[in-house]
């Protein structure tokens, strides 16, 4: 066995990154994914460039996925978690690793897309810059079994628990979009014309841009709504999500774009830099979108099934209210669902808002991108190349102490 | 020129189109051009081995496939089996760039007749090359003064890597540093007040300590021209210096207030270090000249809060936006507006009159719409922008890296790491996010460490018959890869610097300039083989 193997939670725009670094390194990499996929949250958001690149860095996932594509030493487990932490005698990290395998086996699959035709459920999906995967859905039915002709898709593979050896392990477990439904005051949920800025990105990927309830001919009024689940102890965290303000500007610019007809409102707290371009970038995008400063009190649904904000007008001293065709909540960035479980885990701890608290080097154990705080892709990709530094003095040194 | 012909393969994606290719058709019309020798279908090539094409060992070989055959390894076992040197075999997608880009309605045989002409015409005409590569000077040069150059360069020295520190001579208190210096926001004590002067001096001794680090007198640096393999400086005490890498840490200001009486960030810093009473009523006035940054937002808080303990003075704040997207700022935020901080959010019809010091604010409260003023404050405090100091900027310059006016010496570009430039080999040091130094050292290291930098295929070659001096290609070139040899009076590249990217031989006037397997003439034969 060689003695430089590392783990690495998580294949999003971070755990790439470090892997690739790491490859390039000369260091055994083993990546563990829990998406059938790589790329993570990301990798379904949608470019928002609208007369000229905005820097949202979309496009670097799928440069990174082919990336990875094209490598061959790095070992991959998708489908796979991370079940069992231990420590073996200074002698590094032993990990449990189970893996559920997905029905459509990536490695044979030559994308030909027979399956996709097959399947009356449609539960066949294709990611980006990947190949295919079956989502939930499936029946059962064994129709795509049938007609591929790699023989790649099996219905019942099983599952399997394996201990793997690692000197380091680097957790890039990501994040969870806010979901604006555990608070019955955003009103997600109740009318498909209320969406959340992850439900939008996804749409830009489509290039539908709109959401199928809201006609493209006569969508008059778009409202973006700040701060969801940011910036408020009792509706979501404390602190400020760093990316909303960034991503939903960029997309409104957009919309725009798209539909110079529609009139764009975007209620806010306060407007967050972003970039070294931002000043530059705001004064286009405002030319753009009505800018109010508010926090909506209370939505309801006029007759024709448009959302209503009801909100207190600064301007002119009364509560108002406005009909939309379509009501974006841009939601933040909220702790991954295993952060505790993997604190747990790994004997790390987590802040009081519940990412994981950054002490890398700590017996072997590395933090990186968005579990740690709401960062950007790019902020993602810089913080990655930091800790592979990090990570090979870290090897290095336990090398020399040998 | 070789004579090698071609022998084109392709793998026709069967598996998904059910080879509708009509082959005898596609094979009449590729064997009627000079370069191309056979062309074979084949199904599957990423399933079955590469033997089948022992029988062209001698060959060049252009292959399509999809992105499998990369994936599996096809095309590397391809080219060892018969021994492929490159600029003798070139391959491309036909997933991506044929099915997926047209749709089923256009002529698919034409279009792949047209890509394998083209492609196999340059590639007829490509010679087959030695890949070079060429490892960067030893050497370290770190450029800049203030805190962020010394940790880089103990983070170098610690990694056993020789550094030298040029020192710029200028002491700024720059703004960012002081945020560290109030203590954390949790910590009660006060006693954490340290000079910026005061941290760097024994950040600088801690550096000094290091043998492998040099430090350059100040005002040293007369000028420097790039080599191959890194940077040659000269000094001006006539000492000629090379240096693989450069890292430039760019020392920043404040910009001076523009009201006379009102202080900077700075300015308040120095009174606070200094210990003079900062009684009475305190006014800060927020994104005023121009949009405050979220960095220096949590200045102001951090010196706000100290203000408000120490002299239990009136400390209001006037804004339009609360920028708390820097980690830690909205908690400070928070305990502020406990702590009886008063935050006044603005319209944009606020006036500041300013009668020789004494100042007179005047706005409307953005959550009340009520009119406020505030009559002669006892000290006004105006942020400024933070802005390259003189220098750094020249320094910049003279490297000519970008910037975005005078603000940063590097735009935004997803391209690229923060801290890497326009120019391969320099890097900038700047303490943007928590691990900024680190990812810094990470690519220092890697292009310190790694077998060399590689050579680009398509690198220019100069006629030196034909190049008439006229430097049109240093000017044009956007990595600043062509210098000039003024002995013999050509231009000359840098291959280490260069990208490939033509700029060059597209805008040479005296046609001086051929890419390297990408000449003039076989771009004209490839268009002409089309028809």
């Amino acid at each position: 066995m060689s003695s430089n193997s590392v783990c690495i939670i998580g294949a999003g725009i971070s755990g790439l990154t470090v892997a690739n670094n790491l490859v390039n390194a000369g260091i055994e990499v083993t990546l563990v994914e829990r998406n059938p996929y790589p790329g993570g949250r990301a990798l379904f958001y949608g470019c928002k460039a609208s007369d000229s690149c905005v820097h949202c860095g979309v496009c670097l996932i799928r440069e990174a996925v082919m990336n990875f594509r094209r490598t061959h030493n790095i070992k991959s487990q998708f489908s796979s978690e991370l079940t069992g932490f231990s420590r073996s005698n200074g002698e590094g990290i032993l990990l449990e690793i189970e893996t559920h395998p997905n029905i459509i086996d990536w490695r044979l699959c030559t994308e030909c897309g027979k399956c996709i035709e097959a399947c009356p459920e449609n539960a066949v999906k294709i990611a980006p810059g990947w190949k295919y995967y079956v989502d939930s859905g499936c029946n059962d039915c064994g129709k795509c079994v049938d007609v591929c002709p790699e023989g790649a898709i099996a219905l019942k593979r099983e599952s399997m628990r394996e201990s793997i050896h690692a000197d380091c392990l680097v957790i890039a477990s990501g994040f969870k979009p806010f979901d604006p439904s555990v608070n019955r005051k955003w009103s997600y949920g109740e009318s498909p014309r209320i969406i959340t800025g992850s439900d939008l990105e996804e749409l830009f990927y489509t290039e539908n841009y709109l959401p199928g309830v809201v006609k493209k001919s006569d969508c008059k009024r778009i409202a973006f709504l700040q701060c969801v689940g940011s910036r408020n102890v009792t509706e979501g965290g404390e602190y400020c999500s760093r990316v909303c303000c960034a991503y939903a500007l960029q997309m409104a610019g957009r919309l725009k774009d798209e539909f110079p007809h529609t009139e764009i409102d975007f209620y806010y707290m306060d407007i967050q830099h972003f970039g070294k371009d931002f000043e530059s970038f705001f004064g286009d995008v405002s030319r753009k979108v009505n800018f109010i400063n508010s926090n909506p009190i209370t939505f309801s649904v006029d007759r024709a099934d448009r959302p209503v904000v009801r909100y207190e007008s600064i301007t002119e001293q009364k509560d108002k209210e406005e009909a939309y065709d379509l009501v974006v909540l841009s939601n933040g960035i909220a702790p991954g669902d295993k952060n505790e479980a993997l604190a747990k885990m790994t004997g790390l701890s987590l802040d009081k808002s519940g990412f994981l608290y950054a002490m890398n080097g700590m017996g072997g154990v590395f933090v990186t991108g968005a579990c740690k705080q709401p960062m950007r892709i790019e902020d993602c990709i810089e913080d990655a190349t930091g800790v592979t530094g990090e990570v090979l003095s870290y090897l290095e040194e336990r090398v020399q102490v040998k | 020129m070789n004579d090698k012909k071609i022998v084109a393969v392709l793998c026709d994606h069967g598996c998904r189109n059910g080879s509708k290719i009509k082959y005898d058709e596609l094979k009449t019309n590729l064997k009627k051009s000079e370069v191309i020798e056979d062309f074979l279908l084949v199904n599957k090539a990423c399933d079955s081995g590469v033997e089948f094409l022992d029988a062209y060992k001698g060959r060049k070989i252009l292959f399509g496939g999809c992105s499998l055959l990369e994936e599996r390894g096809i095309y590397s076992k391809i080219k060892e089996r018969l021994g492929l040197k490159n600029g003798e075999f070139r391959s491309f997608d036909v997933k991506a760039d044929l099915y997926d880009l047209y749709p089923d309605k256009v002529n698919l045989e034409e279009l792949l007749v047209c890509k394998i002409l083209s492609m196999g015409t340059l590639l007829y005409h490509a010679e087959p090359y030695e890949e070079e590569r060429i490892k960067p000077a030893e050497g370290i040069l770190v450029y800049g003064d203030g805190i962020t150059a010394l940790r880089t360069a103990r983070a170098l020295a610690e990694e056993d890597i020789s550094v030298e520190v040029l020192e710029t001579g200028e002491q700024f208190l720059s703004p960012g540093l002081f945020s560290q210096h109030f203590g954390r926001p949790d910590q009660r004590g006060l006693s954490s007040v340290v000079s910026a002067d005061e941290r760097r001096k024994s950040e600088r001794n801690r550096v000094a300590g290091f043998k492998n680090v040099r430090f350059l007198p100040s005002d040293a640096f007369l000028s420097f021209e790039t080599v191959e393999d890194g940077f040659v400086f000269t000094f001006k005490s006539g000492e000629k210096r090379k240096f693989g890498t450069v890292v430039i840490a760019p020392e920043r200001e404040e910009e001076q207030s523009r009201e006379t009486g009102a202080l900077n960030l700075t300015d308040l810093y120095g009174k606070i270090v200094c210990g003079e009473p900062l009684k009475g009523e305190v006014v800060f006035l927020l994104d005023y000249a121009a949009d405050t940054s979220p960095e220096v937002f949590k200045d102001v808080l951090l010196a706000g809060k100290y203000i408000k303990r120490r002299f239990a003075s009136e400390v209001r704040i006037l804004m339009k936006n609360a920028k708390v997207s820097v980690s830690g700022a909205q908690e400070l935020y928070d305990e502020c507006r406990e702590q009886g901080i008063i935050f006044f959010k603005y319209l944009e019809d606020l006036t500041l009159k300013n009668n020789y010091g004494d100042f007179e604010i005047e706005g409307t409260d953005l959550y009340t719409g009520d009119k406020f003023l505030i009559k002669e404050p006892d000290i006004l405090v105006i942020p400024g922008r933070s802005i390259l100091s003189p220098r750094s900027k020249n320094f910049a310059e003279a490297l000519e890296l970008l910037t975005i006016s005078d603000r940063y010496p590097q735009p935004d570009s997803l391209w690229r790491l923060p801290n890497e430039t326009n120019r391969p080999g320099v890097f900038v040091a700047y303490p943007t996010g928590d691990n900024s130094i680190a990812s810094l050292l990470f690519s220092v290291r890697a292009r310190l460490s790694t077998a060399g930098i590689a050579v680009n295929e398509h690198i220019p070659v100069v006629d030196e018959d034909k190049c008439v001096y006229c430097l049109t290609c240093v000017r044009v070139c956007p990595f600043k890869a062509m210098t000039t040899d003024s002995e013999s009076r050509v231009a000359k590249v840098l291959r280490t610097v260069c990208q490939g990217c033509g700029s060059c031989a597209a805008e040479c006037p005296a046609e001086a300039i051929q890419l390297r397997n990408l000449t003039g003439e076989s771009l004209y034969q490839g268009i002409r083989a089309l028809g």
